[in-house]
């Protein structure tokens, strides 16, 4: 006999890392129906750049959007700002930028998979992700002098310039995180356990995840070749001969290993730029005040974050519009679970790494 | 920004004309607030390649309806709800409550956020 459940899950939840409401409507264990429900924590950031802050001060006000993917919030929106001032960006800057990027992504998607972890009962796998998660903030505390909210982008460059030695000090850590990283993999792919655990469960296949608009790893995992570092010319990615990574399967276990190899890629694109990082002023003047319009994306550790400013020619934006990438994925999210076990929800929702935080700006 | 501008009832007749879901992606739909009208954007990006993005855009006037594109575009109906939400754009379906409390002020994204029916 069908018995027929319905469990909402959140807005608060033990297994829920942010808030997020999820209606699921189960047949015995089998998820036949789910609903979504977000903006809990909607803080009129878009208002507040319209508003209140001179145009100057918006990428350390979106910075705030996020803890996690402080930097993209405000590369992009130096990105799209710098297109309509009168700025010059030195080739060193966007390099610069490129490398924050790249240690964000790192540490970004090495939460992601400890939180898998903790979410399947792999605690200790959970400890030891986090800990080599450590040497990445590290890098990002020497390279900007913060771990978290670091405010390096700015308009006209980055805040802080990069001497030899703190170059050194990078390529030690992200050296040193590179020989642990096989040992990751190791657990996350071979572990006859997690394979158990994450092989074939929350799948979505390439039609869907066409059909549905999905972005970064997600649609990459389900075999989508799209990375805004290949789509955009705003950062040059080109130039370190970046290509994307691209799996199959589409299910738990591909966006893990997806990741893992996302992790050793940014670590050969940070260890290009550190090698051949041209030489130049860090920073430059930013001269008049933004009058027209422009759009800017980029790769963020969850996929295409995309940003719109427009101004008149005064101190304060006209618009600005972010579009975060776990808001395009979040009708992937309801067709991934569809057909689950309900026990696994929260090991397929850790892995779909979703910012509520961003979304709901 | 290089814009196409059609009217709303032209919409979906346009978008099914050139959306091809492998080679596409709907980016979102925006909309600005200009002092006079709405300028409506429905943003698609080309998948893996580095070209122009497609903008279909149109001029509406406040609380005009307009035609959703979710039926063909799943992904289309969170940034419809969006700026029904923050802009009070009518689009076909869409309902305020996204993002705001049903206390919070109306449509607060506009130069002129509206009087809420219960003040």
């Amino acid at each position: 006999m069908i018995k027929q459940l319905h469990i909402p899950l959140g807005s608060q939840h033990a297994a829920l890392l942010e808030p997020l409401r999820l209606d699921f409507s189960t047949e015995n264990e089998r998820i036949v129906s789910v609903r979504s429900d977000m903006g809990y924590v909607h803080r009129g950031v878009e208002h507040a750049c319209m508003n209140r802050f001179d145009f100057k001060k918006v990428p350390f006000v979106v910075a705030r959007v996020c803890g996690l993917c402080a930097i993209t919030h405000s590369t992009a929106a130096v990105l799209a700002t710098e297109q309509i001032v009168e700025c010059m960006v030195s080739e060193r800057a966007q390099w610069l930028r490129m490398l924050a990027l790249e240690f964000d992504r790192i540490h970004s998607h090495m939460l992601c998979l400890a939180h898998v972890a903790e979410s399947s009962g792999y605690e200790a796998l959970f400890m030891h992700t986090m800990m080599e998660r450590e040497r990445v903030m590290e890098a990002q505390e020497i390279l900007s002098g913060n771990r978290v909210q670091f405010d390096y982008a700015t308009l006209g460059g980055v805040t802080r310039d990069m001497d030899s030695q703190c170059a050194q000090a990078l390529l030690a850590k992200v050296g040193a995180l590179k020989s642990v990283l096989s040992g990751l993999r190791d657990r996350f792919e071979a572990n006859w356990s997690t394979q158990m655990r994450f092989k074939g469960v929350g799948a979505i296949t390439l039609e869907e995840a066409y059909r549905l608009g999905t972005v970064g790893p997600i649609a990459r995992a389900a075999g989508v070749r799209t990375d805004i570092r290949i789509e955009s010319s705003h950062l040059p990615y080109r130039a370190l001969g970046f290509e994307p990574i691209v799996a199959l399967e589409g299910d738990l276990y591909a966006r893990n290993r997806l990741r893992l190899e996302e992790i050793a890629q940014s670590i050969e694109l940070i260890e290009r730029i550190l090698e051949g990082l041209p030489e130049g002023a860090h920073l430059s003047k930013v001269r008049g005040r933004p009058k027209g319009e422009a759009m800017a994306r980029i790769e963020a550790p969850r996929g295409e974050l995309f940003y719109y400013v427009r101004g008149n020619g005064g101190a304060i934006f006209e618009r600005l519009r972010i579009r975060t990438p776990t808001y395009a994925n979040l009708k992937a999210f309801e067709a991934i679970f569809l057909g689950q076990e309900y026990s696994s929800i929260p090991a397929i929702l850790a892995s779909l790494d979703p910012c509520m935080s961003c979304t709901a700006k | 920004m290089r814009r196409t501008e059609i009217t709303p009832d032209r919409l979906l007749g346009e978008v099914r004309a050139f959306y091809d879901p492998t080679r596409w992606r709907f980016l979102t739909v925006n909309a600005t607030d200009t002092g006079a009208e709405l300028l409506i954007d429905w943003i698609f990006v080309p998948i893996g390649r580095d070209e122009e993005p497609v903008i279909l855009s149109s001029c509406v006037a406040y609380q005009a309806p307009l035609p959703s594109l979710a039926a063909l575009i799943p992904a289309s109906a969170l940034g419809e709800a969006e700026m029904c939400d923050l802009l009070g754009v009518a689009f076909e379906g869409a309902k305020p409550g996204l993002f705001l409390e049903p206390d919070a002020p109306r449509a607060p994204l506009l130069k002129t956020p509206r009087e809420r029916d219960d003040d």
